[in-house]
């Protein structure tokens, strides 16, 4: 689907009550991909910090959201305190 | 079984069931369909009654997946089919993380007598029309579904001594066995305790513990505990099998006798998992051990109950892996 279209349907407002299940369908595909890039930055040796960075959020956000979730046995790069 | 301990219980295996599909999806919180596919794995009327229209765990996964993938495409999204998902090992530490207003509906469906047919009945009402429109993908018309209210899931001949642990698996006797009887997939039922395993000519499975259990943490293991060996003592297809376990590098240990009973149910299995001999407890001969051992003798059921859940977790989590 071209951009256009996707923005298109994606805006259409004749049925709200389908739009939003959709918007809350299409969130929680986002965020289960956000959490499969996240643990695959982190096997690649990416630091929280470069993965916080390259989400634009802050290295605290995107530790609590995923240290819980992430598999454990990935050995993440210490955070070096200067 | 006390009716709190039957609370708890199924409260505990709601949740794990809907923790599984919840991480098996990359979800970040357990919702509703996570709670509906652990109604249709957990055993009672309402799995029973699903089953017999054909809403299976495997018909209901791949239906919530054709739901989202509707609502997607109407507005222009289209995922592309991935692999088969499997419920990674452990689980999520510090908790389970369910969506607001979530665990309201599970802990009010857990004080109502018939557990399992309250906790459907809120599912159905839940604004966001998933297990109705699930439903109905699968040719069930919810409203005509005839529940009973009364049936108590746990009746009293279920298990409760302190060396065993019943739990329903949605499959049957025969797929099971297949699991447990199956010298080349006992890793998949005992994969939270051993990294790896071989099986010798002799057909003696010979197990070596993690070094780091599935949350990350090492595991603290006494020299010569770092290999098992385990060996089938009965063999009664398809309904009872006994393993001894003995520890090849600390000859003054005692064995452990492990026993799975498979009981056929209405839609699936009910697996009891048991200690029937656990050999003499070593380690007690210092006068720390001598002096801690009231303590130990009052948690040791604990503990081992513990282990028996741990096991039966593991047996129903390889039955619920989709094939890869």
């Amino acid at each position: 689907m071209e951009s256009t279209q996707l923005a298109e349907a994606a805006s259409d407002m004749t049925n709200p009550r389908e739009g939003l299940r959709a918007v809350s369908t299409l969130r929680l595909l986002v965020e289960s991909l956000e959490f499969r890039q996240v643990e695959a930055a982190l096997r690649a040796g990416l630091s929280w910090g470069q993965v916080a960075e390259l989400l634009g959020v802050t290295r605290q956000a995107v530790h609590k959201k995923y240290s819980n979730r992430v598999d454990p046995l990935i050995d993440v790069p210490r955070r070096r305190r200067s | 079984m006390n009716k709190i301990i039957r609370i708890m219980k199924w409260f505990r295996e709601m949740s794990i069931l809907a923790e599984d599909e919840q991480r098996r999806s990359d979800h970040p919180e357990i919702d509703v369909e996570h709670l509906f596919l652990a109604l249709v794995s957990i055993g009672g009327p309402v799995t029973d009654h699903l089953a017999e229209r054909g809403v299976t765990l495997t018909a209901a996964r791949a239906a919530f997946e054709r739901l989202h993938a509707r609502r997607l495409s109407g507005i222009g999204v289209s995922v592309p089919e991935g692999a088969a998902r499997r419920i990674p090992a452990g689980n999520t530490r510090g908790g389970f993380v369910y969506r607001e207003g979530v665990r309201k509906v599970l802990e009010d469906a857990a004080n109502e007598p018939a557990r399992d047919v309250a906790l459907f009945r809120a599912l159905l009402d839940q604004p966001s029309g998933d297990a109705r429109e699930v439903l109905r993908d699968l040719g069930v018309d919810p409203d005509a579904l005839e529940l009973a209210a009364t049936t108590e899931v746990d009746s009293a001949t279920r298990s409760h001594r302190a060396a065993e642990y019943q739990r329903f698996v949605g499959e049957k006797p025969s797929v099971v066995w297949a699991l447990v009887s199956d010298p080349d997939r006992w890793l998949e039922w005992n994969e939270f305790e051993f990294d790896s395993a071989e099986t010798t000519d002799s057909g003696i499975i010979r197990a070596f513990a993690r070094e780091r259990r599935p949350d990350g943490k090492p595991m603290k293991l006494k020299p010569g505990f770092s290999v098992s060996e385990f060996v089938v003592s009965r063999f009664e297809p398809p309904r009872l099998i006994q393993w001894e376990r003995s520890f090849p590098s600390a000859s003054k240990q005692g064995t452990q006798s492990l026993r799975l009973s498979l009981a056929p149910q209405k839609s699936g299995t009910d697996v009891t998992v048991s200690f029937v001999h656990i050999g003499p407890l070593r380690g007690q001969r210092t006068p720390m051990g001598w002096l801690l051992r009231p303590l130990a003798r009052l948690l040791h059921p604990f503990m081992v109950r513990a282990h028996l859940r741990g096991k039966a977790d593991n047996i129903s989590r390889a039955l619920r892996q989709q094939p890869a």
